[in-house]
């Protein structure tokens, strides 16, 4: 049976940054699935104590904060090809070196699940601050009903 | 000698922020030395004002996410001090359960991932993983596994736990479960043994160096103390007025760091795994007492890349610990305990404990609604800065004959011994632009 988990990153305590944690809070909130094989993981600001995790599970959504230079609140599903390739900037990471440097690590060492994907929203503000700006609020709902979607797709 | 050089390190790598060294050499005289913390400000206290003393914890777990634990047990240490509530026997058991997964989870983490490549002589842990010592890593790695399984169960998460509450734990785990988990923790004995191994064959890597300063950190008569304990000096010995902390942590400006500076007796002092070692290395248990005994490394240690192996020192200790831990609560019988109930009342609540990087204070103050109206807390690495200033000033006029980028290195290993967390430090100076 396969494995799935679904991991929001980011640091609630520096405003859109959090968006990860708050978007899954809310899908745990609404779990009404007895479904054991997908895990709901906080990743916060872990960066390399994630490396364990990967090799856990077949296939792993990320939710986290990604400048695309997009509008706040747009968003983009995201292989980890793509997100290798398109340089993206993640957060002010307050720990180095930001997730995408732990999973080249955790491929050259064989600890790398089959399917990697990132629901990437575009933050506003990074600053300190223990809410979502007012633009990303605004977009939770239809934020969180993509994600659903996308998740039902993830654990086809 | 005449050598000149200008030596300027920014955002130094495999540390947790950023930190820069700025060294100038003119005709064989050293000029300026400066360790230049020059991180943003932060203002998680700003962040604890106003918050009803249930959402606390949670907002400290957010300030770092390596030593969330750590922030958790110092902030629910302050708030039930300001309330006056007394915790359960279990519930000091498994807290300190808890404080033992995050100190191995850290440990091997800076050791493993952060300053191993030092000594193998390569700029990261990527192309270790593709060199001969792949197996070493991936040792670390089942390690790392190991401690986060432990925090897993105690405290609900791998990061940010939910289970600790003010007043006990949201839940327990099964007897079962803790049992599994103690022979696991058993097999790491034997894989800590096998990575202490490598690091000794090639441990002559790290400087030889040592320069006499003031060790403070928790003690205590009964334990290796973490979770709980007495403050005391490798100078002025215990200090029991623990609500008066400022008298031994002084914090202090200079005008080169964002950062504030710390000192006591001293114009600098050292906390961390190497503070800890240095007051308390004879309540180790015996197997970490061995590693200690391998690297021959006695109290009191004076050479601060030694930090290093006096974290391999505690990670077996932690290891044995957490053992001893579990057959303890199993033979108690594990009770499925309510957190104990708590009367609101005005106070002010200080909270110690041990943090992989030393020792942390967080000090609130409560109105009669159980609001936060003030907070102060006292992070680690804050505290090691000026060592960290003073180690250099020490250490670079003995290896000024070496090359340069060997001096830049030497310089990188030794911000780096102290596994500073710069990004989680608070406390900085307010700067004016005029």
């Amino acid at each position: 049976m396969k494995k799935y988990a679904i991991i929001g990153l980011g640091n609630p305590l520096r405003k859109d940054d959090g968006v990860g944690i708050v978007l899954l809070e809310k899908l745990q909130k609404g779990n009404d699935s007895s479904d054991e094989h997908i895990h709901y993981i906080d990743g916060g600001t872990g960066g390399m104590s994630l490396l364990p995790l990967f090799s856990d599970f077949d296939r792993i959504l990320f939710i986290d904060a990604v400048d695309m230079h997009k509008k706040p609140g747009a968003f983009q599903l995201l292989d980890y090809d793509e997100m290798k390739t398109k340089h993206y900037s993640f957060r002010h990471s307050t720990h180095e070196p930001n997730i995408l440097k732990v999973l080249m690590i955790a491929q050259q060492l064989g600890e790398f699940p089959k399917n990697i994907s990132f629901f990437a929203i575009q933050p506003k503000e990074l600053t300190f601050g223990n809410n979502l700006t007012s633009e990303l609020q605004d977009h939770l709902d239809i934020l969180l009903r993509n994600l659903k979607k996308e998740i039902k797709n993830f654990i086809k | 000698m005449s050598k000149n050089m200008a030596i300027n390190l920014e955002h130094v790598t495999r540390v947790e922020g950023h930190g820069n060294i700025v060294l100038n050499v003119k005709k064989g005289t050293i000029e300026k030395i400066q360790w230049q913390v020059s991180e943003a400000p932060r203002f998680f206290e700003a962040m604890l004002r106003g918050r009803p003393y249930t959402e606390l914890r949670t907002i400290a777990s957010r300030i770092c996410g390596i030593c969330s634990i750590g922030h958790s047990l110092a902030s629910l240490k302050a708030t039930e001090d300001a309330l006056n509530v007394t915790i359960t026997e279990q519930t000091a058991l498994f807290r300190r359960l808890a404080i033992n997964a995050e100190n191995m989870q850290s440990h091997i983490l800076h050791l493993g991932y952060l300053a191993v490549p030092d000594l193998f002589g390569v700029g990261s842990v990527f192309p270790l993983v593709e060199s001969p010592h792949k197996e070493t890593v991936l040792k670390i790695i089942q390690l790392h596994r190991l401690s986060n399984e432990l925090s897993d169960l105690i405290c609900g998460r791998t990061t940010h736990p939910i289970r600790l509450i003010v007043g006990g734990f949201s839940a327990f785990p099964t007897k079962q479960q803790l049992l599994h988990l103690k022979e696991r923790l058993q097999e790491g004995i034997s894989i800590t043994a096998q990575v202490a191994e490598t690091i000794k064959s090639v441990v002559d890597k790290f400087p030889t160096f040592s320069r006499e300063t003031e060790y403070i950190g928790l003690t205590s008569p009964e334990e290796y103390a973490l979770y709980d304990g007495t403050i005391a000096s490798t100078d002025t010995g215990l200090f029991k007025d623990a609500k008066n902390y400022r008298s031994i942590m002084k914090e202090y400006l200079v005008p080169w760091s964002t950062a504030k500076y710390s000192k006591h007796t001293r114009k600098s002092y050292m906390v961390g795994a190497l503070a800890r070692f240095n007051l308390n290395s004879k309540m180790l248990h015996p197997k970490a007492q061995r590693v200690a005994k391998s690297f021959n490394l006695q109290a009191i240690n004076y050479n601060p890349f030694m930090n290093n192996i006096a974290q391999l020192v505690e990670f077996m200790h932690n290891i044995e610990d957490s053992i001893r831990l579990i057959d303890t609560i199993v033979d108690k019988g594990i009770k499925e305990e309510k957190p104990v109930s708590v009367t609101i009342k005005q106070g002010r609540g200080v909270g110690i404990v041990e943090v992989p990087r030393g020792i942390l204070v967080h000090d609130y103050s409560l109105d009669k609604h159980g609001k936060c109206t003030n907070a102060n807390c006292i992070i680690p690495t804050n505290q090691n800065h000026a060592n960290i200033q003073k180690d250099m000033e020490a250490l670079v006029p003995q290896i000024l004959h070496k090359p340069k980028q060997e001096i830049e290195l030497n310089l990188e290993m030794l911000v780096r011994a102290y596994d500073p967390c710069i990004s989680c430090s608070t406390h900085y100076l307010t700067v004016d632009f005029i």
